[in-house]
């Protein structure tokens, strides 16, 4: 019976650790899409594109990769820092690509919280 | 290197919990389904350990979910016949009377090497000296030596030297089996009339065995009289 107990209160940590993972997942891409259109926002205006990228990497590096590396794949995540590392050159440069990496990097983070939802497809 | 190190202290320890939590059965010998589980536990552990781009979370979450999957298939077999048989399989009986039911080996695909090497190894080595075999879910053989075979004892010596097979279990916790009844050839209401002498009911019985005299033995469940 005691084993029995162990094993529900195991099974409900694992339940409201899931959940609690999707919800932190979704409050950190919340704010990233938030930091991400201030950088964009910035670009279109011609004016503290520097400051905004620059906060945009100070919350990915300090908040959300320390965040969700111990639920999400470094891979996911090392895709993500790799675009938002092109993106001072870019905007410097005043490369035409400059917004279609900030969408990239909001589908990087859409996958990301996609793949923390237990769907159909992804179970099977 | 430190975090494949530091994962793999961590998991060992996780890994010894989980089969503490599975209990003193896995052990020894395993069922199927602690057999499935334990390769899957090994498995995942490794993987967690070596690959550091995996988040730990991934590898602990699946040995805890399998191990406290295994306690409650555990609790479901202890309280019910049909899933115990359903996840380890029921023994069978290869030799009974000291004639091996060669239908049963085949269904096995137990060969008569294979059978011979398990008496072998419980000491037995002449299969006509054998009363009544048993294959257990575990895989392992179980066997009954022919009265004239057995070592003497006090309780052997006394006992007349005609070939009988053991006792079976006829109600196990309270449920009645009745193949087991029937293959003795004992009529159900002889065991009910027999429970109902000694106050009881089928519900209230944890176990009773019975030959092929029609001897009972009975032990109540705790709590009801005998």
């Amino acid at each position: 019976m005691k084993r029995l107990i162990v094993s529900l209160s195991i099974i409900a940590i694992i339940l409201v650790v899931g959940i609690f993972a999707i919800m932190t997942v979704s409050n950190k891409n919340d704010r990233l899409y938030g930091k991400i259109e201030a950088v964009i926002e910035a670009y279109e205006a011609g004016s503290g594109v520097s400051e905004r990228i620059g906060e945009l990497e100070r919350f990915f590096e300090g908040e959300y990769a320390r965040r969700l590396c111990s639920v999400v794949s470094d891979r996911y995540l090392g895709e993500m820092s790799a675009i938002i590392s092109k993106l001072r050159p870019m905007s410097e440069s005043g490369c035409d690509e400059f917004t279609a990496e900030c969408a990239a990097l909001k589908e990087a983070a859409r996958k990301i919280y996609l793949s923390e939802l237990p769907g159909l497809e992804r179970i099977l | 290197m430190l975090t494949v190190f530091i994962r793999g202290i961590f998991l060992y320890f996780l890994v010894i919990f989980a089969v503490r939590l599975m209990g003193k059965r896995q052990l020894g010998e395993l069922a199927p389904s602690e057999l499935v589980i334990t390769i899957l536990i090994s498995n995942i552990a490794t993987l967690a350990m070596e690959d550091v781009s995996v988040p730990l979370f991934t590898g602990i979450i699946p040995i805890l979910t399998l191990v406290c999957l295994d306690v409650f298939a555990s609790y479901a077999s202890l309280k019910s016949r049909r899933i115990r048989h359903i996840l380890s399989g029921k023994p069978k009986v290869i030799i009974s009377g000291g004639v091996i039911d060669q239908k049963q080996l085949r269904a096995l695909r137990y060969t008569v090497d294979d059978l011979m090497s398990a008496l072998r190894t419980q000491g037995i080595f002449d299969v006509t000296e054998v009363q009544y075999a048993v294959v257990e879910t575990t895989g392992a053989v179980s066997a009954l030596l022919k009265a004239d075979c057995l070592p003497l004892t006090p309780k052997t010596a006394a006992s007349p030297d005609t070939p009988s097979d053991p006792p079976q279990t006829v109600i196990s916790d309270g449920d009645f089996i009745k193949t087991a009844a029937e293959q003795l050839g004992i009529a159900e209401e002889d065991i009910l009339k027999e429970l109902k002498r000694r106050h009881l009911e089928a519900g209230g019985v944890f176990l009773c065995t019975a030959d092929s005299s029609g001897k009972l033995k009975i032990i109540a469940k705790k709590g009801d009289k005998k």
